[in-house]
């Protein structure tokens, strides 16, 4: 039985969008951030472009644990207060020296060169961390006229509670659109 | 002819349906924090450069922390219970027929309350429950965490540790009403632990939970498939049920050991990165650490982006170190 066109279409958009949620989620288990809690948690919200990154032993409470400190220019600051400096040390765990690697799924994946907004939880002047560990990093891509608009990060964790959460409010919007909600969240 | 896009879309479907059947993802040897590694993206937002991670030997063991959490009224045994249990439903998946060629014991009770891995010592794979603070910031809203330690050149995985969070959240060991089910949230971190990532579906390994019930203790036919093709039925593997280089209930000493650079780095084990002072230091040096009546210095001038590191790692001056 054939179904009829209202119906099908109506299918294929539900499909499609179970299959883009479901594709936003990803690994270590973690609560899913609202926008309010994510700019509560933050000191900066910013774009960045990484510009280089070294892995090295670092302490973490107690423990000696392998960190990639990301080196990133603040191209331009979208809500909350401005860096200090223009340039800041994003740090993420895991990396690899020498002979042993250290993995730990759901961390923000910046790219050399390529901008990306941040949402930043500072511990130094310098140092910062990406709040909710990928839940506060989007890459920021093109869109087919050009527009640079927010992307969910790629190794997302799995996010316990889905709706109403800044990945899915932020996902898609331009620059200017992430600025307003933002100021709107934030008031 | 209308019906011709349709028929289209609908094979696209079907195509990508059947793309999805095997959705798993597998870790790899490359490390996407990194910004300048390209580890590649296929269809289902698995990585695809890079060697895949699995542990070579037969047997896996785990550990858990004696103290259990406090806070959230587990004890030892309880924490013990729900790790068997978790790790169980990996190795006892169906492999057509067949289990998986992994099986797993339990070490009991361990001392050692840090996530470490000893490449000169003893060792243990260990569950540790963190209910006085969770050490990764911006990381609070976590339920737990998994480091995979890896052998880069070959992807065998060499120590794994999981760490929950039950200083933010309220964990139950009996899956009732009250807190987050622990067997579940272990479910999904012995996925990480056997070198397992994010699924492209509804899985345990892709959760579609809202954090209530016990949902995630079962193992979906994507999960599994993942396990048996880490460790498909018949592989050659090492026999051994020991950690690497040995068990060790303690956690090994701090010792100095190697840098990846050029410039002399210090770093303090006890230092809080909130400013708090070092309690003792660890030397990381190029090649060789020096030690000299507590005092190292930096080897050579550091570069533009050591010396933007220099408040974290005091590169380019003298340090106080203590013992090592």
């Amino acid at each position: 039985m054939l179904l009829d066109r209202r119906r099908f279409l109506s299918a294929v958009g539900a499909w499609t969008s179970s299959t883009l949620v479901e594709r936003v989620a990803g690994a270590s288990l973690a609560r899913g951030l609202t926008l309010a809690e994510l700019l509560r948690a933050s000191a900066h919200a910013v774009v960045v472009t990484p510009l280089d990154a070294r892995s090295e032993w670092a302490v973490l409470g107690g423990q000696r644990r392998i960190v990639t400190d990301i080196r990133v220019r603040i191209e331009d600051t979208l809500a909350l207060s401005p860096p200090a400096d223009a340039e800041l040390l994003v740090r993420v765990l895991g990396g690899i020296i020498g002979t042993v690697g250290e993995r730990v799924d759901g961390q923000a994946t910046l790219r050399a060169g390529k901008p990306s907004t941040l949402f930043l939880t500072p511990v130094s002047p310098v140092l910062t961390y990406v709040t909710g560990a990928a839940q506060g990093h989007y890459p920021l891509l093109p869109d087919a006229s050009g527009v640079l608009r927010l992307r969910p990060s790629p190794q997302l964790p799995s996010l316990v509670r889905k709706t109403g959460i800044a990945v899915t409010e932020l996902s898609g919007r331009t620059l200017a659109e992430t600025r307003e909600l933002l100021g709107a969240a934030g008031r | 002819m209308t019906r011709l896009p349709f028929a289209c879309l609908a094979l696209s479907m079907v195509l990508t349906l059947a793309a999805d059947v095997r959705a798993f993802c597998r870790a790899r040897t490359c490390e996407p924090s990194h910004p300048t590694e390209d580890c590649g993206i296929d269809d289902h937002g698995c990585t695809t450069v890079g060697r895949l991670l699995r542990w070579n030997t037969g047997c896996v063991t785990f550990a858990v922390q004696k103290d259990g959490s406090h806070r959230s009224g587990i004890d030892i045994d309880s924490a013990l219970d729900a790790s068997s249990r978790a790790l169980a439903a990996w190795l006892l998946v169906d492999c057509a027929g067949k289990k998986p060629s992994l099986t797993g014991a339990s070490l009991g009770p361990v001392t050692c309350d840090e996530s470490r891995y000893d490449p000169n010592g003893g060792n243990a794979n260990i569950v540790i429950f963190r209910d006085d603070d969770w050490p990764y910031p911006g990381g609070n809203d976590l339920f737990a965490t998994t480091v995979v330690r890896f052998d880069p050149a070959t992807g065998e995985i060499l120590d794994a540790d999981i760490e929950i969070n039950t200083a933010t959240f309220l964990v139950s060991a009996t899956g009732g009403n009250v807190g987050v089910d622990l067997q579940s949230i272990l479910s999904h971190e012995f996925g990480h632990f056997l070198g397992l990532a994010h699924s492209g579906v509804d899985t345990t390994m892709q959760a579609n939970w809202d954090g209530v019930g016990t949902a995630l203790r079962s193992l979906s036919e994507d999960d599994a498939a993942g396990m048996c093709d880490a460790y498909p039925p018949g592989r050659e593997a090492r026999a051994s049920c020991t950690p690497g280089h040995g068990f060790s209930s303690e956690c090994a000493a701090a010792r100095v050991e190697p840098g990846d650079a050029g410039c002399m780095l210090a770093h303090a084990p006890h230092r809080r990165e909130d400013g708090s002072a070092p309690a003792i230091a660890i030397v990381l040096a190029f090649g060789v650490a020096l030690r000299r009546a507590g005092r190292v210095t930096c080897g050579r001038r550091c570069t533009g982006f050591e010396r933007m590191s220099s408040s974290i790692a005091e590169c380019g001056r003298d340090h106080v170190v203590g013992s090592t």
